[in-house]
């Protein structure tokens, strides 16, 4: 099973609205996908009160110990990908998802704000040796400013690609219990997340990959 | 009418912007500056019993650290090269410090709300127990259950400090944690331990409880 965390300390950022498209993009080929929300503020829960359909299936987190059980338990079940959605504070449940992730996803506005913000996350995410990748949030649709944003972020590490555009659809799926690639098939918020889907799919099979191979020298 | 208020007088000099390139550079020095170690202050408190650098051993679909030193722009690669020259240093940060004495508070705050709870219910039910004999049993008694009320508190403060204790090791110890899975075994180490705990001072208050019942029952 896949563990991908949408981690950052800043409010905002999107990592909620993102989680849910990214699960609903990953079940396009028929895969089982969850959801665990660590994230008291229960947006996702409400999202799936919403929705008709069984998957994603979405897990709240009440105390960080149960991280673990829950991704056991999932994994038991056949789960193929994991989404984990933090808070947005550094937390005890916020470190655990990184410890358990396979890659985690950072993302955010084209803000200083936001990128600041992120230093307790990469500190984080280092000393943990996990892999990460920035995931520029609720951009404009051009600009300089955007250019600027995304030199910057790829100058801290990787940044997922493309950058995920301020669309009002992606708030419409959200309040209708649908990802925005259910909701507005060919639009153009639902091919951004259907190709991030395919972007983060090759980081998480390489990732895999490289364990293996580091497996078998190590092993040699 | 005039417009003249809406138009900024000749010398009110705009600051200048501030580009998120510079930016991004201050944060990439805090990350690294995070990262290494410092010797001084409630750092070094945290950090010396720091263990060697030592590589993640996890399952086989986990997936290893270097990754980021792939990263594609010539600013990442100097600075995983860096980091790479300064992976021996790598150790406790104030950043990383205080995110583990922050997870080390969480344990903390939801042990001692645990014994609170259960110290106040015995507190509660001595001093009940008290009023309600109070009218019909002789004033020696009384004395017998208020000496019960204090040596419960004498024991509630014994019990507080051993969780400090144990909670002060802890961020001790998850401050010289390098990997993922030193991270995830030390805090199953500590759920154990807090749990261990938890039974002992269960054990203990059983024990002072029976001990105050036969003390009361030799007197009357």
């Amino acid at each position: 099973m896949y563990v991908l965390a949408l981690v950052t300390q800043k409010g905002g950022s999107g990592k909620s609205t993102l989680t849910v498209g990214l699960a609903v993009a990953a079940m396009a080929n028929g895969e089982r996908v969850a959801i665990v929300e660590a994230d008291p503020q229960g947006t996702i829960s409400r999202w799936k009160e919403r929705r008709a359909d069984t998957y994603p299936r979405v897990d709240r987190l009440a105390d960080p110990a149960y991280i673990e059980p829950v991704l056991a338990r999932l994994e038991a079940e056949g789960i193929w990908l994991t989404i984990i959605d933090t808070a947005a504070t550094n937390n005890a449940a916020a470190l655990r998802a990184i410890a358990r992730s396979d890659l985690c996803l950072i993302p955010a506005r084209p803000s200083p704000a936001d990128i600041e913000a992120a230093v307790p996350t990469l500190i984080a995410i280092r000393r943990l040796g996990r892999r990460f990748a920035f995931v520029l949030n609720q951009t404009p649709s051009r600009g300089c400013r955007l250019s600027e944003a995304a030199t910057s972020l790829n100058s801290l590490g990787h940044l997922a690609l493309p950058y995920i555009v301020q669309r009002n659809d992606h708030q419409d799926a959200l309040g209708a219990g649908f990802g925005v690639t259910e909701f507005e098939r060919g639009g153009k918020a639902a091919e951004e997340i259907g190709e991030l889907w395919r972007w983060v799919l090759k980081k998480l099979v390489e990732g895999a990959v490289d364990h293996e191979q580091g497996a078998k020298r190590a092993a040699g | 009418m005039s417009k003249a208020q809406n138009v900024r007088p000749a010398n009110d000099m705009r600051p200048a912007r501030r580009s998120l390139a510079e930016l991004t550079e201050a944060v990439s020095r805090a990350v690294e500056d995070g990262l290494v170690v410092r010797p001084a202050g409630t750092v070094a408190a945290l950090t010396d019993h720091q263990r060697p650098f030592e590589q993640a051993t996890e399952g086989p679909k986990r997936i290893e650290v270097p990754e980021q030193a792939a990263t594609p722009t010539p600013v990442a690669r100097s600075e995983a090269q860096n980091a790479q020259a300064r992976s021996g240093e790598f150790a406790a940060s104030d950043s990383a410090a205080e995110m583990a004495v922050k997870i080390a508070k969480d344990y903390q705050n939801s042990m001692l709300g645990t014994i609170r709870d259960g110290l106040n219910a015995a507190l509660d039910n001595a001093k009940d127990f008290a009023e309600t004999k109070r009218g019909s049993e002789a004033p020696g008694n009384v004395g017998v259950l208020g000496a019960a009320a204090a040596a419960f508190r004498a024991e509630a403060l014994k019990l507080m400090q051993a969780n400090v204790a144990t909670t002060l090791d802890y961020a001790r110890e998850l401050a010289g944690t390098r990997t993922a899975a030193e991270f995830v075994e030390l805090s199953g180490t500590q759920a154990r331990k807090s749990c261990e705990l938890m039974i002992k001072q269960a054990d203990a208050l059983k024990s002072l409880a029976q001990a105050v019942a036969k003390e009361r029952t030799g007197r009357t």
